[in-house]
């Protein structure tokens, strides 16, 4: 073992075996070919056809048809893409901003009160609400609906990286490091940050499934992306009056939603086990 | 002839669901009532395992133990089930762990954990059990004993928390205790102190007791009788003035090369030497000899044939083919 | 332990004030004029002028939110642009449907999920603690709205057992309302038992391999009593901390759950509130809901003490 990197997580060799790891990637590809090739080939679905209203599932329509007369299935293939992006999108946003903000805050004690501060009073606000609220504001489109996702997960994503970031700090290597007169920035890069990553990569799935959700319950309640962009969360929303009538509205939708965040946590399990755990727990 | 007190013959001891990886091999010996076991050896060899065996603290799911005899005071422990070996912890006998700031649960006083282990076993009211716990606890040394018992583990310093695993441990007069390496996360001086507490109460009491440790300055403190253990099994065994004076296992010889010397007075002490290599992996069965690799007394046979055991010494038994002899070990002593 | 629940209810203060000062700005971070975004697209001029008037809109920013400050003190969330009542009257006309679903849920929640996760920690590796672990991921994989309506189809539609939507108030008796609650309270349990019965589990395991359970064996105690004597008190804060923690996802979930079941709660009311930009009910209701949360957490906290003795110092 490197005298600098006694504690690294090693990703170990990923056992390809494992079947509800390979499951989750296999849907998750799915749903991301899903999400490319499904709109360039079917379109959006918004074709209103006033003959087809409230169809069950039958040969034409794979998923039955809703009260516009629109095909659920193409439009449950096209919502792929909403969500895969929202996800995607932000995750790499909240890992950005809200990783930046806990190493710093985990590095720097003068930061670390101001910031935890901050992170506490985001966070007494419950997330769904805050989202509502900065999309009403800033109005909609899906640029805005990332940001409005975003902002609530950073604070919850600064606070592990904070905490992985102090128990790093305190590990004789580092104390080495320092002692040794390296300066800061070249610490934080060459030590904190590789030790990091593992728990950064699994908190990164956690945030992506959350972000999936939270875009389908805004759209859900009709704050998220407008009708005609059809994703998961408005198609449920349109199907809420037919319920009873037409329940594969919500249906088919709903399960693929569910199936893209179960893919997304189990992998996100799968990868904690395999890294290192003790980096994450904080030695009191 | 009389029983000894414990006697173990042949302990062996796996784990795994099929009992891959053998932690100890046919390890014996006998103890008497009211004597001192030191087992020795390095971390990986096995000696802790062998102790808890006889505990049964083991997940019965993934153990299997095996022995031809495994008896305490005329008690089969190999027949014991789980039920049977909670009557006898505490009782019959007891075991001290080596970190005390683990060892006691934070959440509890050390009041309740002391009469717990009292109102486990006998029937006695609550001004009884105090009493019992207060006794113990002015046996260990421990200033203030009725401040303490409303104490919480985490605001007695590393030597009082021993000392109350120590009382833990004899609050029944258990006859065998099993300590643990209790020493090993001490410091000197608190060391020295709990060792001669353990000496006192085993006068007072009469407790036999096996000593686990991988401190040879410990075992010259307090052992009566010592069994060195390598790579799971037994290696040499005799009274410690034997083994410390005519070392028989190329292994033995290594660990007593390796503790430092001090000698007021005298230039140079003796330089330290260490035993190269390392444990053999986990499980993987050797031929021959396990230590042959890294003994320096080696002779082509000991790879070839696991070795006998062979009596260097009336009551000092060795299992090695080219034991050391004692004009052997002079001669070493003076040419390093 | 005096020192620590004062600093405790200290550290309430910067929290309570960054709160108050992030829903403040939510309607001043916005591109456009907020007057002319609470009046709505089809304002006239006069419409948007006299609401800036009302909302003081037109003073300095700073003198805004003094007044905003010493109103929400005073407990003078103001009054709803939509429908003139006063804010405080709509918060208190909504609040007790949610506030027993929030209470039906957490009782439902930490009644299964406690044991099962203590249970599943027991019996680790075995198939009842797969099950479990499976069962809490797709627990809080599945969205809210997803499992209500699977539940409203089976046990309402189906089975008839229960409404399909809608609220029975206390007054009209307690039987009616709770089960007018059930179903939306099941609902939100699947995803908060799911929280609550890993982190049981997972830190259950943890103390079960911990040094003081082998002495407690050591010692001659059975399996039972070390479960229940020894490891127990072990799990209280970790368990407790994400009560505390899930409670805000529990919140969250309520807002769904009352669109999908048609309750009239407070959830429905901030919905309603911000989709009709009625910025004062929006303001009046997220800073009670965030009140909620930071009572909680506080209680939390203090409840620390009780679980680890090491705390009252």
């Amino acid at each position: 073992m490197s005298a600098t990197s006694v504690a690294a997580p090693s990703l170990r060799r990923p056992e390809w075996l494992n079947l509800s790891a390979s499951l989750s990637l296999s849907f998750l590809f799915i749903i991301f070919v899903m999400a490319i090739l499904g709109p360039m080939f079917l379109g959006n679905g918004n074709e209103l056809n006033s003959t087809m209203r409230l169809k069950p599932p039958s040969a034409e329509a794979w998923f039955g048809t809703d009260n516009l007369g629109r095909d659920v299935f193409v439009r449950t293939v096209s919502g792929a893409r909403n969500s895969v992006v929202v996800g995607l999108c932000t995750a790499v946003l909240v890992l950005l901003i809200g990783g930046l903000l806990g190493v710093i805050a985990g590095y720097f004690r003068w930061a670390d009160m101001v910031l935890m501060r901050f992170a506490d009073g985001l966070m007494a606000i419950p997330g769904i609400l805050l989202a509502i609220a900065l999309v009403s504001i800033l109005g909609g489109g899906l640029v805005t609906v990332i940001i409005a996702i975003s902002v609530p997960e950073i604070p919850r994503t600064a606070r592990l990286l904070r905490s992985v970031v102090l128990t790093i700090r305190e590990l004789p290597f580092v104390m080495a490091s320092v002692s040794l007169g390296s300066s800061t920035p070249k610490i934080i890069v060459q030590h904190i940050l590789p030790n990091a990553v593992g728990a950064l990569m699994v908190q990164t799935t956690y945030v992506c499934a959350a972000a999936v959700l939270s875009e389908a319950a805004l759209s859900f309640l009709g704050v998220g992306t407008p009708p005609d962009v059809p994703s998961w969360g408005n198609v449920i929303a349109s199907g809420k009056d037919y319920f009873r009538l037409a329940p594969w509205i919500i249906a088919f939708p709903g399960i693929m939603l569910s199936i893209l965040v179960l893919s997304i946590n189990i992998l996100g399990d799968q990868l904690r086990d395999q890294l290192d755990p003790r980096l994450t727990k904080r030695r009191p | 002839m009389t029983q000894p007190f414990l006697s173990v013959r042949n302990l062996s001891v796996s784990f795994g669901p099929n009992g891959e990886a053998q932690v100890v091999r046919n390890v014996s010996f006998d103890l008497e009532a009211g004597k001192t076991l030191c087992i020795v050896g390095e971390s990986g060899s096995g000696k802790s395992v062998t102790a808890t065996s006889l505990m049964g603290l083991h997940p019965a799911a993934s153990t299997h133990i095996t022995a031809d005899r495994m008896e305490l005071d005329g008690i089969d422990l190999l027949s014991c089930d789980e039920a049977r070996f909670a009557q006898l912890r505490g009782t019959k006998m007891a075991m001290i762990f080596q970190d005390p700031m683990s060892s006691l649960n934070p959440a509890l006083t050390i009041g309740f954990q002391l009469r717990e282990a009292v109102f486990l076993h006998e029937n006695l009211s609550r001004e009884e059990q105090d009493a019992r716990v207060l006794d113990v606890l002015r046996r260990v040394r421990i200033p203030d004993a009725e401040r303490r018992m409303t104490s919480y583990p985490h605001e007695l310093s590393g030597g009082m928390r021993q000392r109350v695993m120590i009382a833990m441990a004899l609050i029944c007069r258990p006859k065998l205790l099993i300590a643990d390496e209790p020493t090993t996360a001490l410091d000197v001086t608190v060391q020295a102190q709990i060792l001669w507490l353990l000496g006192e109460l085993q006068r007072e009491f009469g407790t036999a007791i096996i000593f686990i440790t991988h401190d040879l300055g410990v075992v010259a403190e307090i052992g009566d009788e010592v069994a060195v253990m390598y790579a799971g099994t037994l290696v040499e065994k005799g009274s410690a003035l034997d083994i410390f004076d005519h070392p028989a296992h190329g292994y033995t010889a290594g660990l007593l090369s390796a503790t430092a010397e001090f000698h007021p007075g005298k230039a140079a002490s003796k330089r330290l030497v260490e035993i190269p290599g390392s444990l053999p992996q986990f499980g993987h069965r050797v031929q021959g000899c396990a230590f042959a690799d890294r003994c320096a007394y080696v002779a082509p046979t000991c790879r070839e044939r696991t070795p006998e055991w062979r009596e260097v010494h009336p009551k000092h038994v060795a299992s090695c083919d080219q034991p050391i002899g004692p004009h052997v070990a002079e001669h070493q002593e003076h040419s390093i | 332990m005096q020192s620590f629940i004062i600093k405790r209810l200290l550290s309430v203060i910067p929290v309570v004030f960054i709160v108050l000062t992030t829903v403040f700005l939510l309607l001043h971070i916005g591109p456009g004029d907020p007057a002319a975004l609470i009046a709505g697209e089809n304002a006239s001029r006069t419409q948007i002028e006299e609401i800036r008037q009302r909302l003081m809109l037109d003073r300095p920013l700073l003198e805004q939110f003094l007044i905003y400050l010493r109103n929400v003190t005073s407990l003078n969330f103001g009054e709803s642009v939509y429908s003139g009542f006063p804010v405080g009257m709509l918060i208190l006309q909504r609040v007790e449907p949610t506030a027993l679903l929030a209470l039906y849920t957490m009782t439902i929640s930490v009644l299964i999920s406690i044991p099962m996760g203590v249970w599943a920690a027991w019996r680790a590796g075995t198939t009842l603690d797969r099950t479990l672990v499976i069962a809490s991921v797709i627990g809080f994989s599945v969205p809210v709205f997803v499992i209500g309506y699977a539940l409203v189809d089976l046990f309402a539609l189906r089975l008839r057992w229960f409404p399909v939507q809608g609220y029975k108030p206390l007054s009209g008796g307690f039987l009616a309302s709770v089960t007018s609650l059930t179903l939306p309270a099941v609902t939100l349990a699947f995803l908060f038992s799911a929280l609550l019965a890993r982190i049981t589990r997972a830190t259950m395991l943890e103390v079960l391999s911990e040094d003081y359970i082998r002495t407690a064996r050591a010692k001659g105690a059975r399996n039972g009593r070390v479960l229940i004597v020894h490891a127990l008190k072990n799990i209280g804060v970790p368990v407790v901390t994400v009560i505390g923690t899930s409670f805000a996802a529990l919140l969250g979930g309520v807002v769904i759950t009352e669109s999908v079941f048609n309750i009239p709660g407070m959830g429905r009311l901030t919905v309603d509130a911000i989709l009709n930009r009625d910025y004062p009910v929006v303001q009046g209701v997220l800073i009670t809901f965030s009140f909620v949360l930071i009572g909680i957490n506080l209680l939390v906290d203090l409840s620390y003490a009780l679980f680890d003795p090491r705390v009252r110092q």
